[in-house]
């Protein structure tokens, strides 16, 4: 071998050695205040965000005993996606309620979306306020309805009832409705998916009654007219909220941030999609006449 | 290995202990089967193949519902069991069988004959010979159920396609087309006779309709290639495709509309309890449609095809495919 051939590798070595030397240099000249600029950063990262996001986020859990809501996992990605983008927010629905109620022991940092009826169980247990009232058609309350196709002879006892409620609520709802306990066997209630499905296991057949919302059996008289018409309406339940924006008394900052947010999503089209997926069309504060409805 | 025995205690008392804890636990595990749950009658649960997922939920919902003793037997498939899982079902004293699955049902007319029955996604369950003794919830949600939602999700829609053989589905037409009237859709259909015919029923059928809704119809869905088929004409027509199991989805079905699995459990269950306790009441009916319906969108297609979901309608969507 040449020694000519080796001249370009001895010449990028020496490169290298100075190109190292400088470094060196440098480092040393600026060493403090290389620690100093380490140091602050690493304070921001502590101070603004550098916490893992999911301790630091803010939980929304939701949990409806009032409608069958079950599409958790599309409601999980849309409400994550959307709340992403406006702070440390995270989205976390529950099928159950023991598991739902479980996480409220667990923290305070959270929001939570319940029915109104299950607000009024476990308001005082968990120390909940009310911020915002789901909205639908310009009122924040609904009424239930029972309706049955062949209503004549209608035993309760063995009365099949379809309902996209919780077992626990429609029996509440039935009591209220029959002032007293409904006859309706437990056993006998069926839950569904959606009221659509109650309404129309009543129409062709499968179950003798259906408990729905008004709102329900209203759009149901516009879709399947020839249907309904074979429907009667046996009973109502009293008018009652819709779903609840709760968090907890000691969590002020986040129930205030929370207000702003929920209600500005009914004006976003895509905060609109949304609350939509929860069966509403936007969010109202909880007034002061209202908090005494809730407490009821 | 830590040694999970009370240290301070001689060994005799020790082991009595553990006795103590073992019989009472055991006493807790065997309360529901010693007939402690409140109902009346036995159920055998029959899974064809637990590991397959629908079968798994069908029977982890219907065990949450029921209040009467059970046990379960996994066939994993087959149609013979081991010696052991044999004994233990003949010897059981069941009241009722809980079918899931097809090869349960077929599994049990032939080895359990003359025990009451109910049975749960059971494919097209016409095709078995159903006794007296059998009972079920069909796996097939009502033409107007699904016109009824369809109508529902898509007020828009004024005209849909459907390709069907009428050796197998003209009474389902029949009745498919007047349910869709009442709700306001014409349903426009293409009968074909053989999978031969099915290139020019798409291409005769879609320009005159703004989707096509297919269904379980083996003459039009003879294969993957068939269905390949539908889909990617379907597709160069801009007509989205309505689907009635969730496996459409990957050829690009715009919705999918089944059979909401926990509550056909559910109405298994309550089937089945009435049975047990048909001294008190009348005879149940025999084969009930499904109550529940299980709705998958597609927002890509949906959107790609300017199909418009009513903003009503979407909270009762189960699942948004993108």
């Amino acid at each position: 071998m040449k020694i000519s051939s080796l001249l370009p590798i001895l010449k990028k070595m020496r490169c290298l050695r100075l190109l190292s030397r400088l470094v060196e240099k440098t480092v040393m000249m600026f060493r403090h205040k290389l620690l100093r600029m380490l140091g602050g950063c690493l304070a921001l990262y502590f101070l603004w965000g550098g916490v893992p996001a999911e301790a630091n986020s803010i939980k929304i859990y939701f949990y409806s005993s009032e409608s069958n809501i079950n599409n958790f996992k599309s409601l999980k990605l849309e409400f994550d996606r959307y709340l992403s983008t406006h702070g440390p927010y995270e989205f976390q629905p529950f099928s159950r309620r023991d598991l739902f109620e479980g996480q409220l022991a667990n923290g305070e940092r959270y929001l939570v979306l319940l029915s109104s009826w299950h607000y009024r169980n476990i308001a005082g247990k968990y120390q909940l306020k009310p911020i915002l009232l789901g909205v639908l058609h310009g009122k924040t309350t609904q009424k239930r309805v029972l309706v049955a196709k062949n209503p004549a002879n209608l035993e309760t006892a063995r009365l099949r009832i379809a309902s996209a409620s919780s077992v626990d609520h429609t029996e509440e709802v039935l009591r209220h409705i029959f002032q007293q306990e409904s006859g309706v066997q437990r056993e006998n209630i069926l839950t569904v998916p959606k009221d659509i499905d109650a309404l129309m296991s009543v129409g062709f057949g499968i179950s003798r009654a259906a408990l729905i919302t008004e709102n329900s059996l209203v759009r149901f008289q516009n879709i399947n007219p020839t249907l309904s018409q074979k429907m009667q309406l046996l009973a109502e339940s009293p008018e009652a909220f819709l779903l609840v924006v709760a968090a907890p008394q000691s969590f002020t900052e986040g129930s205030e941030a929370a207000a702003q947010l929920f209600q500005a999503m009914a004006e976003q089209s895509e905060g609109k999609k949304r609350i939509q997926m929860l069966g509403l069309e936007s969010w109202q504060l909880v007034q002061a006449s209202d908090l005494v409805k809730l407490e009821k | 290995m830590k040694n999970s025995s009370f240290p301070f205690m001689p060994p005799a008392i020790n082991s009595l202990k553990h006795s103590v804890i073992g019989i009472f636990l055991g006493v807790c595990l065997l309360l529901p089967s010693l007939g402690m749950a409140g109902g009346q009658g036995k159920i055998l649960i029959l899974n064809s193949n637990a590991s397959i997922a629908k079968y798994d939920l069908l029977q982890k919902e219907f065990e949450a519902y029921i209040s009467v003793p059970f046990i379960s037997v996994d066939l994993a498939g087959k149609m013979k069991l081991p010696e052991e899982l044999n004994e233990k079902m003949q010897n059981y004293g069941q009241d009722l069988i809980f079918c899931i699955g097809s090869n349960a049902l077929v599994f049990a007319e032939k080895n359990l004959p003359n025990q009451k029955r109910v049975f749960a996604s059971v494919i097209n369950w016409r095709r078995f010979p159903i006794g007296n003794a059998t009972f079920g919830v069909s796996n097939e949600l009502l033409a107007g159920m699904q016109a009824t939602t369809l109508r529902y999700l898509f007020p828009k829609l004024e005209n849909i396609g459907v390709i069907y053989s009428p050796r197998l589905n003209k009474e389902w037409y029949e009745l498919a087309r007047q349910e869709a009237r009442q709700v306001g859709m014409k349903l426009v259909g293409h009968p074909i006779e053989s999978p031969d015919e099915l290139d020019d029923a798409l291409e005769e059928l879609l320009p005159k309709v703004q989707a096509l809704w297919l269904i379980a119809d083996p003459v039009v869905i003879s294969s993957k290639a068939a269905v390949q088929k539908i889909f990617r004409e379907s597709d160069s027509a801009q007509r989205p495709v309505f689907a009635y199991n969730e496996l459409f989805a990957q050829y690009g079905a715009a919705l999918v509309l089944s059979v909401d699995l926990p509550t056909m459990a559910r109405q298994a269950a309550m089937l089945s309890e009435s049975l047990l306790a048909q001294s008190k009441g009348g005879v149940p009916e025999k084969v009930q449609p499904p109550a529940g319906s299980y709705i998958a969108v597609n927002a890509n297609k949906t959107e790609k095809y300017n199909l418009k979901v009513s903003e009503e309608a979407m909270s009762f969507i189960n699942k948004i495919i993108e």
